[in-house]
């Protein structure tokens, strides 16, 4: 049984402390309503016996401290995942915001996942063309490795992100091959264009896109 | 048994532990994850646990097991590759498939493997801890010598040769008091005990690891203790690779500290395949492997270097050559002042913990040249490589500092020197090897005294060189003078056809100390009939544009079996072209 919780102490940012919980564990996925009916997800970072410390996703404007509910829902937090993800767009909680219909999830996964085995990997070694010739040729990107690329205010980073995301494909194999593209914390600008590239969406391709220029918890990946 | 009241990432406290022991294991709510007992206050115990904490609540059971953190030591070691708190990773794969779930327990040595136990010592003789009571061929490349545990001491009753699994008895053993005492295979030890021995020996043998740069500037000794500092993409991970793979020692001891899985992974698919230049057997054979990659918790990071140097100090215990190379510590001090931070503990420089420099002190001091405790006379080695990632490749941050003022040798790897793509990226300038006077019989004896003058002489001219750089840079090339000009061109073979080395090249990749002699012995040589040809009045420009020279640089490639001809034939040719340069 779900319990409900009006014990709020104390909200200070995205932080708040929920008192005389019970059987509240780490890391689990909570859900606030304000009197208003409106729901907002939180999660756990800390318990201390009947006190919980809670990270709202959200913002916490108009959480009232007497009436607001807290519901903790006995498990981490959790994305419902399908291969109809392909080609639509998401917020950081992973909803679609793309007027589409919701996902009908195949099965749920742990956000964070399991650690790899290393025992169990494979050495990167097959190319993924990019088609940028100074990726290509000198600092090649492989299947199964990373890269990060480090940029500046004013630089075009969007622009070259994109550009990988929309031509990046592994050569000699039909191996399905996807992008999934996070954009965490950046501008309602930058994210029409991400979100407008031409050709890009109906190929393949998710996009999770947290609210624009926000702090909203962006979802690392999948 | 205690219960959880706070959970705070992997930092745990539960109460009612009154029965627990510092520093025991706990296995902690109903998936029994592992956690270790870092702080007890009356019956409260604040435990750092291996695992991912996610779903954990007060009121959930902690159990202790009533020992601390010990690994399990015997054959079976060799090939393996381990987590942090040495879980088989391998085993693992095959029961949990591609992940590692959590709290999955699986014994790090085989329980039902066989291996053939052949005992060297007699029924009836007078064994203590320590002493080797039989060997097993453990990889056709390593004997695995079975020793009594330490703690042992009687008269041997029983031994039987024989096939067996490591919890088999092999021997019994009367003890003083008349108990008798049933010996396995394998034995465990605490990981955060130094493994007893007789005493230390200043080390005074060089560990040879092929590299130039390192075996003739800045050698390290067997039981020695190094750093590799460097900032991303300067080769700190080639050159730790570079040391497992070729260091004439007998064991090797990787530790993949907080680094990329794919990293390790090169190691699992490489080394299998690589021959020892020594004994010509897969490197693999002689190499144990601790994984906790980037994403593995970040508790067990802080364990995992404890579990590889007591891996490393068992094998010294037989007698054996280890090394023990770590990628990199900075990780660990990361997971260090990770557990700190949430132990609300003071943070000292850049938040790490205070303790932060007497425990990278306590992790190289296990490394040394012993006399193993054991009744008969026995060497061992252990020696210790740690990789330090600074920020930004800035090296005056706590985690630099502490190493540095342990460890006898630095290697400075330098980012301009990697962009410049001179690999091994060590800076000859600021790297230095404390061990030289240590090591300076051994090299008088084995390769000559030319040797160290030779290596003094280089030095100097790398140094002159740098020096002139200045000038060259206010004033122009032309404003030098000949023998400063030579001085730069000498420098320049020193830095190009000697301290380059590449290590994906079958032929350069290990070169061995004759061979290293040899070479730059050639290039010195060719500075100082230059030097005196130039003073007698020659052209420095047609001496400089003999074909020798480019013979030397091409020197590297020439095979190891027919280098020793090659060479000496190249230094006659040498001499011979400046000789008739000079007439012209």
């Amino acid at each position: 049984m779900i319990k409900e919780y009006k014990t709020i102490r104390e909200i200070s940012g995205p932080l708040m402390i929920v008192k005389n919980v019970e059987g509240v564990t780490y890391d689990e996925l909570a859900e606030i309503e304000l009197p208003s009916g409106e729901t907002r997800r939180c999660k756990v970072l800390e318990v201390d016996r009947d006190r919980a410390v809670v990270q709202l996703f959200d913002s916490s404007s108009g959480i009232n401290l007497a009436e607001s509910k807290v519901r903790f829902l006995g498990h981490g937090m959790q994305l419902g995942v399908s291969p109809d993800m392909l080609g639509r767009v998401f917020d950081g909680m992973g909803r679609p915001i793309d007027d589409g219909p919701e996902i009908l999830a195949d099965k749920y996964e742990d956000i964070n996942g399991l650690p790899m085995n290393p025992a169990a990997r494979d050495y990167p070694s097959e190319f993924i063309q990019t088609g940028i010739s100074a990726i290509d040729g000198l600092n090649t990107l492989v299947r199964g490795q990373k890269l990060p690329i480090f940029s500046g205010s004013g630089l075009p980073h969007a622009n070259l992100a994109a550009q990988i995301a929309r031509q990046a494909k592994v050569l000699g194999t039909s191996d399905p091959f996807a992008v999934v593209f996070a954009a965490i914390g950046i501008t309602f600008e930058e994210s029409e264009y991400h979100v407008l590239q031409p050709g890009q969406r109906p190929r393949r391709g998710t996009y999770l896109h947290p609210p624009h220029g926000s702090d909203g918890g962006g979802i690392p990946g999948l | 048994m205690g219960k959880i009241i706070k959970v705070s990432g992997p930092l745990v406290v539960a109460e009612g532990l009154a029965d627990a022991g510092m520093a025991d294991v706990v296995k902690v709510g109903a998936q029994g994850l592992k956690g270790e007992i870092l702080t007890m206050t009356g019956d409260r115990a604040s435990i750092q646990v291996y695992e991912e904490t996610a779903g954990l609540g007060p009121g959930a059971e902690v159990v202790t097991t009533g020992a601390p953190l010990s690994v399990e030591l015997g054959p079976g070691l060799l090939e393996s590759i381990y987590d942090g708190i040495q879980r088989p990773l391998t085993e693992i794969r095959a029961l949990a498939g591609e992940t590692i779930a959590r709290g999955i327990d699986v014994p790090a040595l085989n329980r039902t493997k066989k291996w053939h136990f052949i005992p060297v010592v007699e029924v009836g003789c007078h064994v203590s801890g320590g002493d080797i009571i039989g060997t097993v061929e453990e990889t056709s490349a390593i004997t695995h010598r079975i020793m009594v545990p330490h703690g042992v001491e009687g008269e041997l009753v029983s031994i039987k040769e024989g096939d067996f699994t490591v919890l088999e008895t092999v021997a019994v053993v009367t003890m003083r008091g008349g108990s008798r005492k049933e010996l396995t295979m394998m034995q465990t030890w605490p990981v955060r005990r130094n493994r007893p021995y007789k005493h230390k020996f200043l080390p005074d043998t060089p560990m040879q690891s092929g590299q130039r740069v390192i075996d003739t500037l800045f050698p390290i000794a067997k039981g020695g203790t190094a750093a590799v500092p460097g900032p991303f993409g300067s080769g700190k991970t080639v050159v730790q690779h570079a040391l497992a793979k070729w260091s004439d020692v007998d064991i090797v001891v990787y530790i993949g500290c907080g680094e990329r899985g794919n990293e390790m992974t090169d190691v699992l698919m490489e080394f299998p395949e690589l021959q020892d230049p020594r004994t010509g057997e897969p490197l693999m054979k002689r190499t144990v492997l601790i994984a906790n990659t980037s994403d593995m918790p970040v508790a067990a990071r802080e364990a995992s270097i404890y579990t590889g140097i007591t891996i490393a100090e068992y094998f010294r215990d037989m007698g054996y050559d280890v090394a023990v190379i770590a990628d990199s510590t900075s990780r660990w001090a990361e997971a260090l002042r990770e557990m700190s931070g949430r132990l609300e503990e003071m943070p000292g420089e850049e938040g790490y913990p205070a303790y932060l420099a007497s425990r990278l002190a306590q992790f190289y001091e296990r490394a040394g040249c012993v006399e193993c405790l054991a009744s008969e006379p026995r060497r061992g080695s252990l020696t210790a490589i740690g990789a330090v990632s600074p920020p930004g490749g800035d090296t005056s941050e706590p985690v630099s500092q502490a190493t540095l003022r342990i460890v006898k040798v630095f290697w400075g790897l330098d980012s301009s020197l990697a962009h410049a793509r001179h690999f091994p990226a060590i800076n000859w300038l600021n790297s230095y090897s404390l061990y030289m006077d240590n090591l300076r019989p051994w090299y008088d004896r084995n390769l000559g005294r030319s040797f160290l003058e030779n290596r003094a002489k280089a030095v100097a001219i790398l140094q002159e060189e740098n020096n002139l750089q200045e000038i060259v840079k206010l004033v122009g090339q032309d404003a030098l003078s000949a023998g400063d000009r030579l001085t730069m061109e000498t420098a320049k073979m020193i830095r190009e056809d000697f301290l380059q080395q590449n290590a994906f090249v079958d032929i350069d990749n290990y070169s061995t100390y004759e061979r290293q002699a040899m070479l730059l012995d050639i290039i010195l040589r060719y500075d100082d009939l230059c030097r005196k040809a130039v003073s007698a009045g020659a052209d420095l420009n047609k001496l400089i544009q003999i074909e020798a020279r480019d013979r030397i640089g091409r020197a590297k490639s020439v095979p190891a079996e027919t280098y020793a001809e090659e060479y000496s034939r190249m230094a006659d040719d040498m001499a011979a072209q400046i000789k008739e340069a000079s007439h012209d």
